[in-house]
């Protein structure tokens, strides 16, 4: 049975822990497996600190991620607003571009052939 | 620990944290590992609960109050852990105390970590025909070396009723081991 009994302190852990061990294994026959506490260190590590590590990797992937996901995003609607909403074989949105390049004297003298015409029509139908 | 407010402090720090968490496994991982043996009894139980401790203590020190000591308050963890197991694996075992204690040492001699040399097994036999209490009690004063205080906290009991379950356990322990030497002595006569 042990006589010493050593003080709780982080300086003489390795000895107090020596010490504690031997007593566990000499008295209660408690056996460990060798490099035990290396081995047990490692997957404690694994499951805290690496794990917090490894989140904020993740975490930072993930979002890194989401933001080229999102900018491309952004970037594929904006091109895709800058091309012409009318398809370009329509008869109606074909005229409304040509009639943008039209010359205005032109435009009118249609217009008042046109309007002449109707009142033509008009007249002889009235007659 | 020294100046423990500061190393807490650091344990609490994004920065330090790591480096601080690793300080402090280095020193509480071999006592807590025999803390635990002691209750669950093999060595791979022990492991588990001491990586579920671990894990714990990593998990709540945002949360750690300092109403106690670093050192009591991870004690505690690590008996709180070691009756959460028990608990959950208490369908293994009867519910009669002697057949526990029985399975307990089956487990122990069955365990290939366990050296099964005779007088610890006559100490293991004789620690269990103490109460759960009082083996608890005996083991964590004797084997862990923490103070009445320490024990009345991580087992919420009363410090003067930690000191008398101790003194009656030591006394019965005596009593036991002496116990088997005698009938030697009646013998050789």
């Amino acid at each position: 049975m042990k006589t010493n009994k050593p003080e709780h302190s982080t300086q003489n852990s390795v000895s107090f822990n020596q010490k504690r061990t031997e007593l566990h294994q000499k008295e209660l026959g408690l056996e460990i497996p060798n490099d035990y506490f290396k081995t047990s260190k490692e997957a404690i590590l694994s499951k805290t600190t690496r794990k917090t590590q490894r989140t904020r990797v993740l975490t930072f992937v993930v979002s890194a991620a989401a933001m080229v996901l999102l900018a491309w995003g952004l970037n594929s609607v904006t091109t895709e607003s800058s091309v012409p909403t009318f398809a370009m074989n329509d008869e109606e949105s074909k005229m409304l571009v040509n009639s943008l390049f039209m010359n205005e004297n032109k435009l009118e003298e249609l217009s008042d052939s046109y309007m002449l015409e109707d009142l033509y029509e008009e007249n002889e139908v009235l007659n | 620990m020294k100046n423990e407010a500061e190393f807490i402090k650091k344990l609490l720090s994004p920065k330090h944290r790591e480096k601080a968490f690793l300080k402090l496994l280095d020193a509480y991982q071999e006592r807590l590992y025999w803390h635990i043996r002691k209750l669950v009894g093999s060595h791979e139980n022990a492991d588990d609960v001491l990586q579920n401790t671990f894990v714990r203590v990593y998990n709540n020190l945002p949360s750690f109050k300092q109403q106690s000591s670093l050192h009591t308050w991870m004690y505690r963890i690590a008996y709180n852990e070691s009756i959460r197991f028990l608990e959950k694996n208490k369908n293994r075992y009867s519910a009669h105390s002697e057949e526990i204690h029985q399975k307990h040492l089956d487990n122990l001699v069955g365990d290939s970590y366990f050296d099964g040399k005779e007088a610890s097994q006559r100490l293991q036999k004789n620690l269990l025909r103490l109460s759960n209490k009082q083996r608890k009690v005996f083991q964590m004063k004797y084997y862990d070396d923490l103070k009445f205080r320490e024990i009345s906290e991580v087992m919420e009991l009363n410090e003067n009723t930690v000191k008398t379950i101790y003194y009656t356990a030591a006394k019965l322990i005596e009593s036991y081991m002496l116990e088997v030497a005698a009938p030697e002595v009646a013998t050789k006569k």
